[in-house]
């Protein structure tokens, strides 16, 4: 459904990589994996990657990892997003599991779903769609469902991502990865500092012309819809007619619909506060960052919640190396391993047990894990069915009122 | 001897080739071929695909759904039929509508409104017409002076600079009127010279900054045809006008200017079809209410996965496209 969203995220990953990676160099090599081969793995010898491999080699051997399911195939091929783990991730798990992984990279579901329509789910063993894209595999029966007897670091996860309403069912098909959320981001240059605890803040005369809504519309329907008090995945007409209502109330009051653009117009003060995702907001954040002053970007999940999305793992249907793939995600739910990324990513963990390894800074950023009262408001954008007409009409009447 | 055979042989190959190529029906098959294999399989193959897409459904997957129950107009009726209205009061409504919309002044003829998507198809047409307009009034003179005025050894070197942006790539250029336009920019100094105009003034995000965008992208293909009729002109028919007593306005409107109406008429019809179709220029620089048909177009096919209807929304704006060809032929305009 978000299909710029995707590539948003994945261009502030590279902006933070470079921060907690600390060389630009060893990214280069990194985001440009595309088309497989070991690219991810080699040469990161640096010294951030060793330290993680060490930690890794640990944790490998008190969890005795990974055995469960049967012998361990000596090749792993993976379909993931650009630049979405450390260096020395992927040569750590070769090391201590004797896999040989290949990645090849994409950079929007739609993409990676046309990829395995095309070619066959046998392409890729492990592949990482976001929440809603589970859904749409699941019922084309392009994954399989997972051994969690072969995971047993799925223990790890939080309660929240333990349950998955885009994954229901008895049997689990994907595995949480790393998760974000949308809400609302501005420049204190522009506006001072601001209060904004409410999605209120997008309706105020205050901020008139300088203000920005995602161009999706469910995430814009779904921010007016939180804002009433509404689920964001209503079926109910006039819950979305009411919606409706008042998107078209705030539109004089805006500048434009924009999912493309909002970093940039963040930074350069253009717009601000704009309706914004996490990955964009953080992107701005660090693009503004000086050392002794931080940075003038602010980014609030609003307390009536909002927008929440995971990306996770699963196993395509015709998986060659499906034992390998159930150990690569189980090495990815190891506390330390889940700790790792998320150190890198920036982006909250779903992973419980790797809090006591996660950055301060990291775990204390409201913006990024918000206090549970919000986080039990945020949703995932679900797939309606048939539903979802009405709310491309709705949006249809919005962009034409 | 042998080699007398072999250049026998080859001529007797030549020549067979010749007569395949030359014979009224072989002939059209050996030439076509390779065109016709083109247009067939890279056009109207997958023209043919999105005609039979625009009369399925949508899955609840966001797939199409093109079983024998599911085919049927629902995408056509959708896009032209108001809710809560038969075919007549639907058409009423439409028709009313658009001639509300159409006429300058205000008139109120029925309380009802057209669909959300003939709404915004009436608004592409509209900014087609506008671009098309303003393109033909800048661009007129500079043909003119292009054609007929510049001085011969110029002409060549006045013609490749206005082809000269097409040599940067559209999208920059897009995106380098975004920064002319925006707050503080180098443009919006310049004008801050002039009373009640501040540097903060953004003209981003508007229909200005839309309809900017399409004329400066598209006004090349209107001075193009203009220069090319225009430079075909004797122009010894405005000095036999002048001597028959016009004047040099009354020559131009009616010798010079109905001489180079073909060019109009092709430029016209080249800044109309791009600039109703537009989708790159309206997402960049438009604002809250300039999306375009492009856009719905667009959105039917990625984020909103409803490919029924946005093939049916193309093949209207492609009715629309025809319309307009239609128009230029009757105009005296030719096809070539």
């Amino acid at each position: 459904m978000t299909r710029q969203s995707k590539s948003d995220r994945r261009t502030f990953l590279r902006a933070t990589g470079a921060l907690s990676a600390g060389a630009l160099a060893g990214l280069a090599g990194c985001s440009g994996g595309n088309g497989g081969g070991n690219g991810n793995g080699g040469g990161n010898g640096n010294g951030d990657g060793n330290g993680n491999g060490g930690g890794n080699g640990g944790n490998g051997n008190d969890g005795g990892n990974g055995n469960g399911g049967g012998d361990l195939e000596d090749e792993l091929i993976i379909f993931q997003w650009t630049d979405y783990w450390p260096n020395g991730f992927i040569s750590s798990f070769e090391e201590e599991y004797d896999v040989s992984v290949s990645v090849s990279n994409f950079a929007s579901n739609e993409e990676m779903f046309n990829a395995l329509q095309a070619g066959g789910t046998g392409q890729y063993d492990l592949i990482f769609p976001s929440d809603y894209m589970v859904n749409v595999l699941q019922d084309q029966d392009m994954i399989q469902p997972l051994n969690l007897e072969a995971i047993p670091n799925f223990e790890n996860l939080s309660e929240m991502f333990r349950e998955a309403p885009y994954d229901p069912g008895e049997r689990r098909y994907s595995a949480p990865y790393q998760w974000g959320t949308s809400g609302i981001a501005y420049n204190e240059e522009m506006v001072g500092d601001l209060d904004v605890t409410s999605w209120e803040t997008m309706w105020s005369e205050e901020f008139a012309g300088q203000m920005s809504m995602l161009d999706d519309v469910r995430e814009t329907m779904g921010a007016a819809l939180k804002y009433l008090g509404y689920s964001l995945n209503t079926t109910d007409e006039s819950e979305i007619e009411e919606a409706k209502e008042l998107l078209i109330e705030q539109k004089e009051l805006l500048s434009t619909y924009d999912s493309t653009n909002f970093t940039t117009n963040l930074i350069n003060e253009q717009l601000s506060p704009v309706h914004a995702w996490s990955g964009g907001a953080f992107q701005a954040y660090w693009e503004t960052y000086e050392e002794d002053a931080g940075s003038p970007i602010n980014y609030v999940i609003p307390e009536e919640g909002g927008v929440v999305w995971v990306d996770t793992a699963a196993i395509t249907a015709e998986a060659e190396h499906v034992n390998a793939a159930h150990a690569f995600i189980n090495y990815f739910l190891d506390a330390e391993v889940g700790a790792e990324l998320t150190n890198y990513t920036y982006y909250g963990s779903p992973n419980e047990a790797a809090e006591e390894y996660i950055l301060d800074e990291i775990l204390e950023n409201e913006s990024i894990y918000p206090p549970e009262e919000t986080m039990n408001k945020l949703e995932y954008i679900e797939n309606i069915g048939q539903a979802t007409t009405l709310y491309d009409e709705a949006w249809q009447e919005i962009k034409t009122a | 001897m042998g080699r007398d055979t072999t250049r026998e042989a080859s001529g007797v190959d030549a020549h067979l080739v010749r007569r395949i190529r030359r014979n009224r029906w072989t002939g059209a098959v050996v030439n076509l071929a390779p065109s016709a294999f083109w247009l067939g399989v890279f056009f109207l193959a997958p023209l043919a695909v999105m005609l039979v897409f625009s009369f399925g459904q949508r899955g609840a997957f966001g797939e199409v759904l093109l079983a024998p129950e599911h085919i049927g107009l629902q995408q056509y009726r959708e896009f032209f039929l108001p809710d809560e209205h038969s075919l007549l009061g639907g058409l009423w409504v439409t028709i009313a509508w658009v001639v509300e919309w159409a006429l300058p002044f205000e008139v109120s003829l029925t309380s009802g409104q057209a669909t959300p998507y003939v709404r915004l198809l009436f608004k592409s047409i509209g900014y087609g017409v506008v671009a098309t307009v303003v393109s033909f009034v800048v661009g007129y003179p500079m043909a003119y002076y292009l054609g007929h005025l510049a001085p011969e050894r110029y002409q060549n070197l006045l013609v490749v600079l206005v082809i000269l942006p097409f040599w940067a790539s559209f999208l920059v250029r897009i995106y380098a009127i975004q920064l002319l336009l925006s707050a503080n920019s180098v443009l919006t100094n310049a004008l801050a010279v002039l009373p009640g105009i501040g540097a903060d003034l953004s003209l981003m995000n508007s229909r200005f900054a839309v309809l900017l965008g399409l004329v400066y992208i598209w006004i090349p293909f209107m001075i193009l045809p203009v220069y090319a009729s225009i430079e075909e002109i004797d122009f010894t028919y405005r000095e036999a006008a002048m001597d028959l007593g016009a004047d040099r306005l009354e020559a131009f409107v009616h010798v010079i200017f109905p001489l180079s109406k073909p060019g109009v008429m092709a430029g016209s019809v080249l800044v109309f079809i791009p600039s109703a179709g537009a989708y790159v220029i309206p997402e960049l620089l438009g604002g809250t209410d300039s999306q375009m048909i492009g856009n719905l177009i667009a959105d039917q096919f990625g984020s909103a996965g409803n490919w029924p209807l946005g093939a049916a929304a193309s093949f209207v704006l492609m009715g629309v496209m025809l319309l307009s060809i239609a128009a230029y032929q009757r105009g005296g305009g030719e096809l070539a």
